[in-house]
């Protein structure tokens, strides 16, 4: 039996950013799903139910903090891991939005694509470990 | 001396008539005995009645003589009396005649010394006025006080900005009517005002912390300073200075705003341009010929220059801002310089830079604020990779001396021109032999590991010498960073 792709969701409203970061999902080995916005990839993420989400902050409509507060509202939801990925300054006010929110909050600018890759992937490993 | 001389002649006198009688009395006596000798009776009886008469005749005048030297001898004695008065009242005139002159030059000097009061008396409230006008045309609250805080003083901007009335406030205590609170809005006590602490240590305090309760309900944000009035070392009172910075805060939140979104929108295009690249050389899209790699490498070593710029950009904004926070927390300088030189092993394999690192293992766990610490070793020790060119060799080195801790970097490069020393620490200056010789380099660097050595209790200098070499320093107290509040951290 194949092994199953895992399935990731990336919301951003940067068209480039979003393609790249498909793209290099993609050749990584994951299903990718794509949402311009925070209200599309909410709808996306509780009809789809990816195994992480990557997930940028400053978007139109909703934005990653509304976005992770409805989420995590919801049981599965709760649970799903979220690499939010934004060029707010770290210490940014929505990091302490954010904090406790998401499982991991990082810079684009600092981190290359193989990074981000590397993230989301030790993000998926720790939340099957506690879901076991 | 003629009252001394005359009673003297008269006795003399006396004395040469009472001879010249006894003279004729001893000759008359003679003649009497011859005449008795003589047989003449008659005549001798004659002779002795004269005799006797002139012998009365001599007892009266001597008697009278001497009445009359006796009366002579009084009066020359009351008239030395005389005298002596006379020439007493003479010094007492004369001494009159002395106080008379010295009250007369009393006078004058009374005279002088009121018409200098005068003067004094009017450039004073000349001065008054001017101080009155100064205090009252300047924007800034002013308040005095007594060394207990009772209102001495205060200005019409004070009433303007606090809407106290100075006529009822004066005689007032400061306590009472001077109601400070925090940014939550919580009242703040006495003993946390900066008044009473100058009054207490004798020291000036200067806060932008506090925000005035006023009456009619609104918090004001303002910059107070309290500066103690001290006599001979003694506090007798203090001085209030106080601005409304209502806008100032709104301004430097506008600008940190503003820095943090052109920060965010800035990096979006740069992490755009990173990626692809990134895309490009890890071959997704097809491998590069070896050119278009080398063009593409490019691309990317400058899109990280200027993800490095923006980065910098912000922190001295947020140094400027002065909004940067230092958070000190147990750490190693081990731990930190090992990160920092692994970090940096690719420009220092690249340079073929020879490095040595000595950090005092007794100083142990020490209060330091990881992210800022880790920013000054990798600004000193990019540099000196960097400006020591191939085959440099660097040194970093953390020691413990007596009353601090020192940091430093030193390099065997290029070195600093004297006549550029003076401006090394200076924001986005660089030296023309560093821009000359080495492009990357925007010329933060420096200034912010200087404002993050002195934000934390710390200096920053070096020593250079062209062609020779640099060695940068750092600071810090014993017992490591000290804190500082702030709403950002650098990063």
């Amino acid at each position: 039996m194949p092994k199953v792709k895992q399935k990731i969701l990336i919301v951003e409203d940067e068209p480039p950013l979003r393609a790249v970061l498909a793209q290099k999902f993609r050749s990584a080995g994951f299903a990718v799903l794509e949402a311009r916005q925070g209200e599309e990839g909410l709808a996306l993420c509780f009809a789809k139910k990816p195994d992480g989400v990557v997930l940028d902050i400053v978007m139109p409509r909703l934005d990653g903090v509304g976005f992770l507060r409805q989420l995590r509202e919801d049981d599965w939801g709760a649970k799903v891991p979220v690499v939010v990925l934004t060029n707010l300054s770290e210490d940014d006010a929505t990091r302490e939005a954010v904090r406790g929110l998401a499982d991991v909050y990082v810079t684009k600018t600092n981190h290359s694509l193989d990074a981000v890759v590397t993230l989301v992937r030790t993000c998926l490993v720790d939340a099957a470990q506690k879901e076991v | 001396m003629p009252a001394a001389t005359s009673p003297r002649l008269a006795r003399r006198a006396t004395g040469l008539l009472i001879a010249a009688v006894a003279l004729f009395a001893a000759v008359a006596a003679v003649d009497v005995a011859i005449a008795v000798y003589g047989g003449d009776r008659w005549l001798a009886l004659r002779l002795l009645g004269y005799a006797l008469s002139l012998g009365m005749l001599a007892t009266v005048i001597v008697r009278v003589t001497r009445k009359s030297a006796d009366d002579t001898d009084e009066l020359l004695s009351r008239n030395i009396d005389l005298q002596t008065a006379r020439h007493q009242l003479e010094g007492m005139l004369d001494n009159e005649r002395k106080n008379e002159v010295e009250l007369a030059k009393n006078v004058l000097d009374l005279e002088r010394a009121q018409k200098e009061l005068r003067e004094i008396n009017a450039r004073m409230a000349r001065e008054k006025a001017v101080d009155e006008a100064m205090l009252g045309s300047i924007g800034d609250g002013v308040v005095a006080t007594d060394d207990k805080a009772v209102i001495l003083f205060m200005n019409a901007s004070a009433k303007e900005t606090l809407l106290w009335d100075p006529k009822t406030m004066i005689g007032k205590s400061l306590p009472e009517i001077s109601l400070l609170a925090n940014e939550r809005g919580e009242h703040i006590g006495f003993d946390q005002h900066p008044m009473h602490l100058a009054l207490t240590t004798g020291k000036k305090i200067v806060s932008k912390k506090f925000y005035f309760l006023r009456k009619d309900g609104l918090n004001l944000a303002v910059y107070i300073s309290a500066t103690p009035v001290l006599v001979d070392g003694k506090v007798i009172g203090a001085i209030e200075v106080f601005r409304d910075i209502t806008q100032e805060k709104l301004i430097d939140q506008a600008k940190s705003e503003f820095v943090s979104l052109a920060s965010h929108q800035l990096r979006t295009p740069l992490s755009t341009i990173g990626w692809y690249a990134e895309m490009l050389l890890s071959g997704d899209a097809g491998r590069l010929p070896k050119e278009a790699r080398e063009y593409v490498l490019e691309i990317s070593t400058s899109n990280k220059r200027m993800v490095d710029l923006v980065s910098s950009l912000l922190n001295v904004s947020r140094i400027d801002l002065g909004t940067f926070a230092v958070e000190p927390v147990q750490s190693r300088f081990e731990d930190i310089v090992q990160e920092v030189v692994k970090e940096a092993q690719p420009q220092i394999a690249q340079n073929k830079t020879e490095l040595k690192t000595t950090v005092d293992s007794s100083i142990g766990q020490i209060m330091l604020d990881p992210r800022l610490m880790h920013m000054v070793f990798q600004n000193l020790l990019s540099n000196a990779v960097k400006y020591s060119g191939a085959g440099g060799k660097v040194a970093i080195s953390v020691r413990k001396t007596a009353d601090h801790i020192e940091l430093s970097v030193a390099d065997n490069g290029m070195g600093i021109p004297k006549s550029q020393q003076g401006k090394i620490f200076t924001k986005l200056f660089r030296a023309d032999n560093a821009r000359e010789k080495v492009t990357d380099g925007n010329g933060l660097g420096l200034y912010i590991v200087k404002a993050i050595a002195e934000q934390s209790g710390g200096k920053a200098w070096f020593v250079s010498e062209e062609d020779r070499g640099t060695t940068f320093f750092v600071s810090l107290p014993l017992a490591g960073m000290q804190p500082k509040t702030g709403s950002r951290a650098l990063s």
